[in-house]
């Protein structure tokens, strides 16, 4: 079952093989789950809305339409899970949050790489929302330009010339560590 | 960013191929052109950079037991779920009996 594509294991799913719902959620797991985590900071609200995302994308499989990738539906469906989670509980996400930072043996350098992580989430926080938004969703290069605008519903070009802004932005603020 | 003579791709070109967003052809292009110039080459390395480095700040992953109950614990959302309005619907029809034996009893 592992070696049936995305599209045979839809096919499955809808003839009534959960079996098959299972292998999608097992390759996806890791994705999704990232993508919430990066946007929610916490790993039990990144476990909350993982989990109803690929609910959600089940119920919903029959309406799935197929010129997109599943990985871009479903990441729409998850990111829309966050958006609405953010909104409810007008949450900043703080800086740091829950993340860990990357480890290290020397503790000077885990000292440097924590202090770097934080102060990458940190640029990445102040920049506009539709900018953050791209970042985000680029970070795992998971999602080509034309996938995020099918998840942000805008063109490809709109995108492009956002990721740019930002990265120009993070550059300035970053220089000294890039 | 770049003089348009010297340095014929722009930030947003240099962008989208390190991003895959270019079509091979270009993409050719562009990779022979970093090959005679140093100052693209360094910003297609900023760029890269940064976008390790970004990823590194959201590194974060959960242990790895977490991954492997993650689908099983789905698929007993789902079932749940598949579950729920069935035994709302077979609640619903033992109350509509309620009348129909209140009436047998009088």
């Amino acid at each position: 079952m592992e070696s049936f594509s995305d599209q045979q294991l839809i096919e499955q799913t809808l003839a009534g093989d959960n079996r098959a719902y299972n292998q999608l959620v097992t390759r996806y797991q890791r994705a999704v789950y990232a993508l919430c985590r990066r946007m929610l900071r916490d790993h039990d609200l990144a476990d909350e809305a993982a989990q109803e995302a690929f609910v959600k994308a089940f119920f919903a499989l029959k309406q799935y339409d197929r010129s997109y990738r599943f990985y871009t539906w479903l990441s729409r469906i998850a990111f829309n899970l966050c958006c609405d989670e953010l909104k409810d509980r007008k949450r900043t996400v703080p800086l740091g949050g829950a993340i860990d930072p990357p480890s290290a043996d020397d503790p000077l350098e885990s000292a440097a790489q924590s202090d770097a992580t934080a102060r990458i989430r940190g640029q990445i926080d102040r920049l506009p929302a539709d900018q953050r938004r791209i970042v985000l969703l680029r970070v795992d290069k998971e999602l080509s330009y034309e996938e995020i605008g099918a998840v942000l519903k805008v063109p490809p070009g709109t995108v492009m010339s956002r990721l740019y802004r930002a990265r120009q932005a993070l550059y300035e603020s970053l220089k000294d560590i890039l | 960013m770049n003089d348009q003579n010297e340095h014929p791709y722009s930030f947003d070109q240099l962008q989208a191929f390190v991003d895959g967003g270019l079509d091979q052809a270009i993409s050719g292009q562009v990779e022979r052109h970093l090959v005679s110039c140093p100052e693209c080459r360094k910003t297609v390395a900023k760029i890269r950079a940064l976008g390790t480095r970004t990823a590194q700040a959201f590194s974060g992953d959960a242990p790895e037991t977490y991954f492997t109950t993650f689908a099983s614990r789905v698929s007993s959302r789902i079932a749940f779920r598949q579950q729920a309005p069935r035994a709302r619907r077979s609640w619903r029809a033992w109350w509509g009996l309620v009348p129909a034996a209140a009436a047998a009893v009088l």
